[in-house]
Formats: C-alpha cells, structure tokens, sequence
C-alpha cells in the first residue's frame, strides 16, 4: 500500500479527531507536499459536512414512541428480593411495584410459584 | 465511571426517572442509525421502541467494555436486522403509520435532497458505515466492534463508501 492509499484510509477519523498524534504528524506531513491528498481530504471534509447535514435534516421520532413504552414500564416490578434454597426447591421472592397490589410476595416450591402476599389479577 | 455509566447504572435498578432520561439523550441517536439501516421512519420508531425497552430490560448486563453509546448503537443494530428479517419474510405488516412520516414542511425544506438521493443509492453496508463514522463519531476500532469486522474492513469499507457517496454526488 502506498503512503498516499495509507493516508486516504485515515482521513475519515483524521476530520473526526479520532487519529493517534503519530498518525496525525505522519498525515500532516504527508499532505503539506501531496496536492491529490490535500484535495482528497478537502473532499472528506466536505462529504461529513453534506452527510451530517442531511442525517440531521432528518425527521425526529414522534413522542409516540415514549408514549408507547411508558405504560409497558408499569408491569415491571421497580424493586425485587428472592430468598430461599435452590437445593431443597423452595424460594420465596417480594416485589414492589408502582400500581396494581404495591407489594407481592410469591412461594415457589420446585418451580411453580404460588402467590401468598397480594392477588393476582384475573388473567395476570 | 461517566454520567452515562451512571445513568445506566441506575437504569438497571429500574429507576424510571433515569430511564427517561436516558430516552432523552438516546432517542434520536437510535432513531436515526434505525432510519440509516431500514429507510423507512415508521420501522425506524419500531427499532427506537425495541431497542429502548431491551435497555430497559438489559441494562443490567452493560459490562463497560465499551462506551453507553457504541452498546446502544449494538442493541440498535440488532433490532433493526430483526426487524429486516421480518419485513423480508413478510411478517410485518408493511403499512406505514402516515402521522409518522416527517410533515412538517418548514423541517423538509431543509433537506438537501441531492445528498438525500446519493444516500439512498448507496448500498446499506456503505450508508451504515458512513453513518457511524461520520454522524456517530465512531473510532475504526468501535465501528469494526460494533459492525463485528476487522479493523481493516472498516477502513475499506469506508474508502469505497466515500468514492460511491462522491460519485452520486458530481
């Protein structure tokens, strides 16, 4: 690869300020005597420049979205705390929630969990 | 740690304050790379709302190896090849939401349309790395961790995408 291929290949994080001081000094020098290079990162710069542009000409997602994944944030538990013996198959887990019962409490024997603090609702 | 990580962190004990927040800061950036990899802004919001409840559930699991941003970015990506893979299957319904679509006159005006049109000819691995580099600000090694290619790729992937996006352009 030569020297000019190499610089061409860093010019792109060299406009975003991403290239090591080394490569910089490399770049820099590079470019003072190379007039297709100089031209080559003139058009980088220009290419962000129309890229970014049209990227933020863009259209913003619509407060819909939010409005969509607030509610399903309420049937998350906001605090949980599991006690119990995986040997023996028994576990008691407590959750504290926003709405519906605050605070539930559930016994699970050998995987099946039966609710013994707060009623599950019909079809929960 | 850095605010970011923090606001994660308290995501991840599902504080919902913080999660809006972090929706906030987010939202756009997610949105746009969705509307890099898919074109269509109503899918786009899908991959906004997938992506924000994984997070939601996920944070959890953020290890902080890499910046908040480029494990967003990820869990983006993720969701919108998802949702292509549907969409090739014909899972989805295809009807796009039309109060979804951008509108706004005043906001359209400003759309240059000739790099619009460029964009849109070049083929979704070039604008996706365009996108992360360019818009995003992605180092070659966050893009190549992010798109899971060498570092190498990423430079020539790139170097063809600029002379694609140049040459639409002249």
């Amino acid at each position: 690869m030569t020297l000019c291929q190499t610089v061409r290949d860093w010019l792109p994080w060299y406009v975003s300020g991403h290239l090591t001081p080394n490569k910089v000094g490399r770049l820099a020098h590079h470019i003072e005597h190379c007039e297709a290079c100089q031209k080559e990162l003139a058009r980088v710069i220009q290419l962000r420049h129309q890229f970014v542009s049209s990227v933020d000409a863009a259209p913003t997602p619509s407060d819909r979205v939010w409005e969509t994944i607030a509610p399903a944030l309420e049937s998350a538990p906001r605090s949980h705390i599991d006690v119990g013996s995986f040997l023996i198959g028994l576990n008691f887990g407590i959750a504290a929630h926003d709405r519906r019962t605050p605070v539930q409490g559930d016994l699970k024997v050998l995987g099946r969990k039966v609710r013994i603090i707060g009623k599950r609702r019909k079809g929960a | 740690m850095t605010g970011d990580e923090r606001l994660l962190a308290r995501v991840a004990t599902q504080d919902r304050g913080a999660f809006h927040l972090l929706y906030d800061q987010y939202a756009d950036a997610v949105y746009r790379y969705g509307l890099s990899i898919l074109r269509k802004p109503h899918l786009a919001e899908d991959v906004l709302q997938e992506t924000m409840m994984a997070v939601w559930k996920g944070a959890k699991s953020f290890s902080g190896r890499s910046k908040v941003m480029t494990w967003i970015l990820g869990i983006t990506r993720n969701q919108a090849h998802n949702i292509l893979r549907k969409e090739s299957k014909g899972q989805r319904l295809p009807a796009p939401d039309p109060t979804t679509a951008p509108h706004d006159p005043t906001q359209s005006l400003h759309v240059d349309l000739c790099v619009q049109d460029a964009l849109g000819t070049l083929s979704p691995l070039h604008r996706e790395v365009m996108h992360l580099v360019f818009y995003e600000n992605l180092t070659v090694r966050e893009t190549a961790a992010l798109l899971g290619i060498p570092t190498g790729t990423v430079k020539s992937r790139m170097h063809h995408a600029r002379q694609a996006l140049a040459k639409e352009l002249t």
